[in-house]
């Protein structure tokens, strides 16, 4: 199984993930976001057909909503550097084989390639409400978000990793 | 629009029927109603909806700020869960 950014011929009209609104926003939007409007890129879990599964991830920014001063002293005062993971899905004909745990895999590689070449403090994921102690296992911490929140359906629940931690796990 | 071409395209048959009806009832010219059709199609598909968006400026509230400074001070100790995941393996 391959990992790759997406193209525009992937074979991705059939995937079927069991939550309608991740496989539109595969069919209709993925390409859109990556190949038009450059906010966003999906990579893609490919054997030799269809896409299996995919990741949508982007650039962003994580900042304090009216901080203390006391907290200013330990949190800069400008937005930290994250890296997004807005979604991510599996079809359900290709589920309980890895290709999930290794999109997250890629995706903490990337965050933490992010941190060493452009700087990156950690990774923020929209988790499903069902995935929240999945994410909650691998160190992710839940974080009340007053701005700048996914709209995407089902409702998300934001989780942040600190891409440290991350390295820490490969070094150790 | 300065010129016209004609297109063909074939359609089912209720397809045409509605097409039919709704420009005799209307009075809209059946290729004014193509062109719209397909105009208004094509914007829907490109414009983005809200959900669609990933908003790349994230606020959180000042409680989740004191813990994500915590965290960030504090020594990391990835979970087990973690070091397996980014440790796979060989099989």
């Amino acid at each position: 199984m391959q990992i790759r950014a997406l193209e525009p011929g992937d074979e991705r009209r059939d995937f079927c993930s069991g939550i309608s609104e991740y496989d539109a926003f595969l069919l209709r939007y993925a390409a859109q976001n990556q190949f038009r409007h450059y906010i966003g890129v999906t990579y893609v879990a490919i054997e030799h057909g269809p896409v299996l599964g995919y990741a949508t991830v982007a650039a962003g920014s994580i900042e304090g909503d009216d901080l203390p001063s006391s907290l200013c002293s330990r949190l800069p005062r400008y937005p930290l550097p994250i890296l997004r993971l807005a979604r991510l899905a599996v079809d359900q004909r290709a589920q309980h084989r890895g290709i999930g745990s290794a999109l997250v895999r890629f995706v903490c590689q990337l965050a933490l390639d992010m941190q060493q070449s452009v700087g990156c403090v950690g990774l923020l994921v929209d988790s499903l409400a069902e995935r929240v102690s999945f994410y909650e296992a691998l160190g992710f911490m839940r974080l009340e978000v007053v701005s700048g929140r996914s709209e995407a359906r089902p409702l998300p629940i934001p989780m942040l990793l600190p891409a440290r931690d991350i390295e820490a796990a490969i070094d150790g | 629009m300065s010129r016209s071409v004609q297109i063909s395209a074939e359609v089912s048959p209720e397809t045409k029927e509605l097409l039919d009806a709704f420009s005799r009832t209307t009075g809209i010219k059946k290729a004014r109603l193509v062109e719209d059709a397909v105009h208004q199609y094509i914007s829907a598909m490109e414009s983005l909806p809200p959900e669609a968006i990933v908003h790349s400026r994230v606020v959180i509230s000042r409680d989740s700020a004191e813990q994500l400074a915590r965290r960030l001070e504090s020594v990391p100790s990835p979970t087990p869960a973690l070091r397996e995941l980014m440790n796979p393996r060989a099989d």
